[in-house]
């Protein structure tokens, strides 16, 4: 039988969303957990999020340091018991810290979560945050900074976000060498004890943890360690005007960094799911209209994308790309006319059924088994968002007009909204 | 336990399936056995560029990307030294789009001077991007040359050079295609909620007329034995020194491969392995070390290195390298440290398995090695390996004469 490979194959779309159950209950001292119980390997995935960002902190690298000193030594163990315990048992222990939460995640063989929860309960609730070990992380973390400061794409990820937020908020990402002197043992401690509070804390438990996992959470979690509440945000600028254009020298680069964007809104404001749409139209796919014109038809560049920021008191989208310095100026007027296209003409029919289905396969791909949902429903916490955020922008995509994305585009494309940062040549 | 079906199609395809149904995705994995160690020495960094070029359009189908979009797929692909693996997962019900797309760019592709002309200008700026403009970016380029003299690992993947890309023309493209891209080059490798009956009647429909075709003859040299300690210093414009150490070892499919692997795990897998401890936490003479193997399918290397804190010299640093390495080439590991690396390497194995995709690509590169059925051997080959073996395989490894050396000295 021969077969004509010019016709594709017949293809089924989707019009059904299904997310997998998520089911939450209280510890005896009130922390949130939430179970996405499922997979087909004994394996769990436990993140804890506490009230201990940078918003919190309110002190450049001050929670960033301790959440990773946490590991570094407690009353019971040294950094270097504490490593060989968790290598022993085959775990994982991830820290970081982000804006809204520094977050403590346990990757674990299911039957050795009692021992490897047991480690995390001493990890949390007792580090000794020893000077020698503030100052190997300092030292770590100090050199890592000037090596990202090394880097076009960086120089102009900063100045984007100080342009938006300024200096003195954490959006901002302003940070100097002076800081790494100020961190002081005291502040690591005092940070530790107010931040790393039951209240204000979620667990977030994915895979398999078996059926006592109620009951160890609380052995190690469930009581009362703190009884403060979690330190206040610090709110962004409202009063910044962000200047239009920055350009960010760097002798000897060989490639200019592009970040293009207009400030936006968080996850909450009623245009959100809307512009992640027309942001996917734009730049959120290999198909994109930029890595369409910019890399696959002029070549300009390895790479070009968009995405949408998000934190829980502001947003913004970017538009990156790395390019010969020659050819800046081009890129810059490519990017231009692909967002006054969006906003003078509407999307044809194909094009947005094309991305209206990607976007369908991409949240089958996000949501995919527990890890991966578990990954996903994690943004929610900071805003207090239920699952059901996640149909709403199933329903959202599926129905959405290319007059309305055209409208998105009028309202937040605006030229004079536009700002562009460059670093390099 | 990985399930695994199998087929060889007439054309030398050979079809590997794995069925897994906690997915409502599948995913399509073909894997072409070539590298950048197929490429001649004065046209480097082709493998790479050809796998730009499979997306270009094949001789049916025009755009690669848009019908797989359409669909709710998503691709990508990687070259190394060694093979050409692309990807695609997509939601099952719509698999054989999958195999139209794959079938159509084995079949043969749409050499195109418009695609070529715009890829060599993207893989440019990629080389820019990753290797030039980048801090420590060029190791790759000045390790390679001093370790190899003879073999193609000489270079990496990206190429010796950006004139070799720029170079590349469009007969340069056909005839690598015709000699590497063959059905009985490949193996295709589909995995998630897929019924095998079904996957080995559309591999049939697709790939079956897909002519076997006659490859280019590889003779590719044997590197030869190392019998001096090399050395190369650089200085360039980054922040901190770096010194990297590499040794000759042998292949992903040697006997003592998992020796080698555990004993690199010994040195630097977690937090509690004997680099981190030494010579970041107690001599704190590192921000960070790190020790691994490349896994190649020809003989590869072993890497030590480590990026160095402002008070230590070079000196310094290799000194303390070169003392746990002289430690662990004379003593034994204790049986506490041997069975904590071998728990860490099973629980990987299980992490490992989540994915389907990740499943997908092993057992094409599995089966490529020998047989797919071998992932699941892995385990019982680790478990195997005894603490005297690591000690014999260390004495061997770390000999200076086996070692090339890179001081990457920072100008600021």
């Amino acid at each position: 039988m021969s077969i004509d490979r010019r016709i594709a194959p017949k293809f089924k779309t989707t019009d059904t969303f299904e997310l997998l159950p998520i089911e939450t209950f209280q510890l005896d001292n009130g922390i949130q957990v939430h179970l996405m119980q499922a997979g087909s390997q004994e394996v769990a995935k436990l993140d804890f999020l506490f009230p201990a960002g940078s918003i919190q902190a309110n002190k450049p690298l001050l929670s960033s340091i301790t959440c990773k000193g946490l590991s570094e030594g407690t009353q019971h163990l040294t950094g270097a018991e504490i490593s060989e315990k968790i290598d022993f048992y085959g775990a994982y222990i991830g820290q970081q810290a982000q804006f809204h939460h520094s977050i403590v995640t346990l990757v674990t063989l299911s039957h050795f979560l009692p021992q490897t929860l047991e480690l995390l309960e001493n990890i949390i609730k007792h580090p000794t945050f020893e000077q020698k070990e503030i100052n190997t992380l300092l030292n770590k973390r100090k050199q890592e900074y000037l090596i990202e400061s090394d880097k076009v794409k960086t120089l102009a990820t900063r100045a984007f976000t100080q342009n938006l937020y300024g200096k003195e908020h954490p959006y901002g990402n302003y940070l100097t060498l002076d800081d790494f002197e100020q961190i002081t043992r005291e502040d690591v401690i005092d940070f530790h004890k107010k931040a790393y509070i039951p209240k204000g804390t979620h667990i977030i438990v994915s895979g398999q943890p078996g059926s006592q996992l109620k009951q160890l959470l609380n052995k190690h979690f469930g009581q009362e360690w703190h009884s403060t509440s979690p330190l206040p945000d610090l709110l962004p600028p409202t009063d910044i005007i962000p200047e239009k254009d920055r350009f960010v020298p760097k002798e000897g680069a060989l490639q200019s960094a592009i970040k293009m964007g207009v400030p936006l809104f968080n996850k909450q404001h009623s245009d959100f799911h809307g512009m992640q749409i027309l942001n996917t139209v734009l730049g959120g796919y290999f198909g994109s209209r930029l890595m369409t014109n910019i890399r696959e038809e002029k070549g300009l560049t390895y790479g070009i994308s968009s995405f949408i920021m998000t934190y829980k008191h502001a947003g913004f989208l970017i538009i990156s790309s790395d390019v010969k310095a020659e050819n800046r100026e081009l890129a810059l007027k490519e990017i231009n006319n692909e967002l006054q296209k969006l906003r003078d003409e509407p999307i044809s029919e194909e094009e947005l059924q094309l991305v209206k289905n990607f976007l369908i396969g991409d949240m089958i791909r996000n949501f995919d088994g527990p890890f991966a949902t578990s990954d996903n429903y994690r943004g929610l916490i900071d805003l207090n968002l239920t699952p059901d955020y996640f149909n709403e922008f199933f329903n959202v995509l599926i129905h959405i007009t290319s007059g309305e994305l055209q409208q998105l585009a009028q309202k937040y494309f605006k030229e004079e909204a536009l700002i562009t940062v460059v670093a390099g040549k | 336990m990985i399930n695994i079906q199998k087929h060889t199609l007439s054309n030398g395809l050979r079809v590997v399936v794995h069925v897994d149904k906690s997915t409502p995705l599948a995913a399509v994995n073909v894997l072409y056995n070539v590298g950048s160690k197929n490429e001649q020495p004065d046209k480097t960094g082709f493998a790479h560029l050809f796998e730009h070029l499979m997306f270009g359009g094949s001789k049916n189908i025009p755009s690669y990307d848009a019908p797989l979009q359409m669909v709710g797929g998503d691709n990508n692909a990687w070259t190394n030294c060694d093979i050409t693996n692309y990807y695609l997962t997509l939601p099952a019900a719509n698999l054989e789009t999958g195999f139209w797309l794959e079938s159509d760019r084995m079949l043969e592709l749409d050499f195109s001077e418009q695609s070529l002309e715009v890829q060599r200008k993207v893989v440019i700026e990629e080389f820019k991007q990753r290797y030039l403009n980048q801090p420590y970016g060029d190791i790759p380029l000045l390790l390679s040359p001093l370790a190899y003299k003879v073999h193609p690992y000489q270079w990496p993947t990206i190429g010796k050079e950006i004139a070799h890309i720029e170079n590349a023309t469009l007969d340069d493209v056909r005839q690598f295609f015709f000699s590497h891209y063959a059905p009985n080059n490949a193996v295709l490798c589909v995995s998630g909620n897929v019924d095998p009956d079904k996957v080995f009647v559309l591999a049939q429909k697709w790939f079956g007329d897909i002519p076997y075709r006659e490859l280019a003859q590889n003779n590719i040299p044997a590197e030869p034995t190392q019998t001096e300690a090399r050395k190369l210093e650089v200085e360039r414009n980054v922040p901190a020194n770096m010194i990297q150490k590499v040794y000759h070892i042998g292949s992903r499919t040697d006997d003592d491969f998992y020796t080698v692997d555990l004993l690199s795990d010994v040195l630097a897998n977690g937090p509690s392995a004997r680099l981190m401890q030494s010579l970041v936490k107690e001599q704190q003479l590192f921000s960070e070390v790190n020790a691994y193997i490349s896994g190649d399918h020809d003989p590869g290397l072993f890497t030590v290195m480590g990026r160095l804190l402002p008070n230590t010299t070079l000196e310094q640093a290799e000194k303390a390298i070169q003392a746990e390495l002289d430690k662990i080439s004379t003593q034994a590991i204790g049986d506490y440290e041997l069975q904590k690396v071998k728990n860490k390497v099973e629980s990987s194995l299980v992490f490992s398995e989540i994915s389907f995709l990740n499943k997908a690509m092993n057992l094409a590169s599995f089966e490529l090695l020998g047989k797919a059925e071998d992932i699941n051997d892995e385990v019982n080959k680790y478990q195997a390996v005894t603490k005297e073996a690591i000690l014999n395989t260390a004495q061997n490894t770390f000999k200076p004469t086996n070692c090339s050396t890179l001081y990457y000295r920072s100008s600021q």
